[in-house]
């Protein structure tokens, strides 16, 4: 216990935050709820079709996983690698959001089925020559970890937090490698085909992770206030910026190549992302606001508290960007030998002209609500309720 | 006097055991995913057709008459009854698709919409066109794409549920009560020849606002958009809900398997016009495709993804 507890201190200022988040949360619940009622009773799949199979929902349950296992291993990378100091009394609160966020994150990859009721058959009748088998596996026992993990950081099972923290690694290592994986085989999209997206799933994982990580230590960090946790911000900020650089070098190295050899099949779809009508997302969402800014205010304003929220605030909340750029140019652009395949027997789901429609938005909108309620009810019953008798045992004055 | 008691040191948490155990772990699980996946991928075909019914021997059709100017279609018809006498596992399905008499007329398009009653947005068999050349030295190429039936379909090990495999006789098919409509073999198909079905109906709504003429309004969709398909043998109707199979799974050309048990050939070759499209069992020597194959120049789709289809066209 004393581990935990040395130079604890506990600020009781979060009553307000978690009225804040529950009605926000709750608000994008019932925005959202339509949205779920139309894909639920009425067979509505927003704007997806044949050509363009996948999009938002996918993409976002990519992005929520990246969330949920790159807080978890960019955490042990920082609390065991790193030696990052005061990191650990964030622990509790890491595994509730990524708990939130997957949740979150199967909530809305359920909404992608044609055919939700049956997705119990993937446990019973499963194939384990597809990656997806592999995916849906993978994901629920990391659930299950998560969910005892928490269980034992709340009854103080120090010996199982260790145990776990080791299944922990490999298992989160191999969610992401999977998922990255599950498109990489896919040899009928040479845009996805490549053996390196496992790996760059996994660097996106982290990056997306240690955000979201940096922004829960400004907002919830148990330290909040002392010098420990100005120093574990840089710290977190620093170490976001080297992961950062990484990942914008992989992406360069990738636009160059991809680029350069000019294979129509990859060429094309990377064109249509850089230069096609939705150009805007890549060079003002995602590289100006999402990378390039985050990036300057983790480098010059590393000093600041306030920069460094700002940059996890961009960072975060743009980087969904990533995998819908991966995704959706992946499939938006046909086999040259099929090129005009889309003309040959015409309708609105047979086109490779693909933006998420509103019912896409609105299910998306619930599962972030559902999240964000969850995260908020949790810290408010179980988080609050330990750091407080944490802050007791240790006899910390209370500020 | 006592010593003080002097702490243990502590051990660092990441320690060289620890890296050890974490990668023994990782290797661990590396090599078991690793053999499950290799073993699943070299078990090949899964060998059980869908029910007794599209196994089931079929007589020969003696009526058909056989002379030396015989139609296409009627040599066809006589070489399947031959090939649908042989037990499943040694017929070996393929469809020849002449581009040279193709004129691009969809007619094989729209009678496999009919067959297959295919709702709005669902297609099995469209015919690409694509403009080579510049004005005034244009032509027009028209591509039949219906599933190419490949030997190595990227389409089958991506399913998590097994609700898709390929047949002894080589036809891919889709179990729809198993399909879970994930989506995954779509974007597998490189030549997307599978379309998800959105529950579309044609007629559903198209009367509502005929104030003037309430007697040609429809009440939901018409009656014959309700009468039942009949792919894989089975009775299809679209009365259910907006989950009722073959609602929001993945749907594909099956080479009109249910016509074949039948002893039909599939809706394509018979209503195109040209006889562009020729069906038959390329483990008969003595067939027409098998003719058609080896004597003249045929080309197969994307052939350097090594899916090796079944489906070959004479160029």
């Amino acid at each position: 216990m004393s581990g935990i507890t040395e130079n604890f201190s506990y600020r009781f200022n979060r009553r307000a935050d978690f009225i804040i988040s529950l009605i926000v949360g709750l608000l994008a619940i019932a925005a959202g709820a339509g949205g779920v009622w139309k894909v639920v009773f009425a067979g509505d799949h927003g704007a997806l079709g044949s050509y363009v199979p996948w999009g938002l929902w996918v993409s976002v349950y990519v992005y929520l996983v990246w969330m949920e296992v790159g807080m978890i291993l960019g955490y042990y990378a920082l609390k065991h690698v790193l030696k990052v100091k005061g990191i650990d009394k964030l622990g509790p609160v890491i595994v509730m959001a990524a708990i939130c966020c997957l949740l979150s994150a199967l909530m809305i990859i359920g909404m992608d089925l044609g055919h939700p009721f049956r997705a119990w058959r993937a446990f019973v009748f499963a194939d384990f020559g597809s990656m997806m088998t592999w995916m849906i596996w993978m994901h629920s026992f990391y659930l299950i970890l998560l969910i005892v993990e928490f269980w034992a950081y709340h009854n103080d099972y120090e010996e199982l937090i260790k145990w776990i923290n080791w299944v922990n690694i490999p298992a989160g290592v191999a969610l992401i490698g999977v998922i990255g994986s599950l498109f990489g085989v896919i040899a009928a999209r040479p845009y996805w085909n490549a053996s390196m997206l496992p790996m760059a799933f996994t660097v996106s994982s982290l990056i997306a992770g240690t955000g979201l990580i940096l922004l829960l230590h400004l907002l919830f960090s148990p330290q909040s206030g002392s010098e420990v946790y100005k120093q574990t911000a840089r710290e977190l900020g620093r170490f976001l910026m080297w992961a950062l650089l990484v990942g914008l070098v992989g992406a360069l190295a990738n636009l160059l190549i991809t680029t350069y050899q000019n294979v129509p099949a990859k060429a094309e779809a990377m064109r249509l992302l850089l230069f096609g009508p939705y150009w805007w997302s890549v060079w003002i969402v995602h590289i100006l606001i999402g990378t390039l800014t985050p990036l300057a205010l983790l480098i010059w304003g590393r000093h600041s508290l306030r920069a460094l929220g700002a940059a996890a605030v961009l960072l975060v909340s743009t980087f969904i960007m990533v995998p819908l750029n991966i995704i959706i140019p992946g499939l938006a652009y046909p086999s040259p030998d099929l090129a005009n395949i889309a003309h040959a027997f015409k309708h609105e789901r047979l086109s490779f002209d693909y933006f998420p429609d509103m019912t896409e938005w609105r299910v998306v909108l619930f599962g972030l609500g559902v999240a964000l309620t969850t995260f908020a009810i949790g810290y408010h019953f179980w988080l609050d309720s330990y750091y407080r008798r944490l802050a007791r045992e240790a006899g910390a004055a209370l500020s | 006097m006592n010593e003080p008691e002097q702490p243990a040191p502590k051990k660092p948490s990441f320690d060289r055991r620890n890296f050890l155990r974490a990668g023994t772990l990782v290797g661990a699980a590396a090599i078991i995913g690793g053999t499950a996946i290799m073993r699943r991928r070299r078990a090949g075909l899964t060998p059980d057709p869908i029910g007794e019914e599209t196994i089931r021997e079929l007589p020969g059709l003696p009526d058909v008459p056989i002379a030396d100017d015989e139609d296409v279609l009627v040599r066809m018809q006589r070489e399947l009854a031959i090939a649908m006498a042989k037990p499943v596992e040694e017929r070996r399905w393929i469809m020849v698709i002449d581009t040279r008499k193709c004129v691009g007329c969809d007619a094989c398009t729209i009678g496999c919409v009919a067959e297959n009653k295919l709702p709005p947005g669902v297609v099995y068999r469209p015919v690409v066109k694509e403009e080579i050349g510049a004005f005034p030295n244009i032509q027009i190429k028209f591509t039949p794409r219906p599933c190419m039936q490949c030997e190595n379909p990227p389409c089958v090990p991506v399913c998590p549920v097994n609700a898709t495999w390929r047949r002894p006789d080589g036809i891919t098919i889709v179990d729809y009560d198993k399909c879970i409509g994930c989506r995954y073999c779509i974007t597998a198909c490189p030549y997307m020849a599978r379309t998800s079905d959105f529950g579309y109906s044609y007629t559903a709504g198209v009367a509502e606002g005929a104030g003037d003429a309430p007697d040609r309004a429809v009440e939901g969709t018409a009656p014959w958009e309700k009468l039942p398909n009949y792919e894989y043998a089975k009775a299809w109707a679209r009365t259910g809900g907006k989950k009722a199979s073959p609602k929001g799974n993945a749907r594909k050309c099956h080479f009109c398997l249910h016509r074949l048990e039948v002893g039909q050939l599939p809706m394509c070759a018979t209503t195109c016009i040209g006889r562009a499209t020729y069906f038959g069992d390329a483990n008969d020597p003595d067939s027409l495709v098998t003719e058609l194959i080896t004597k003249n120049r045929v080309q197969t789709l994307l052939p350097h993804l090594g899916t090796q289809p079944r489906v070959y066209y004479i160029v």
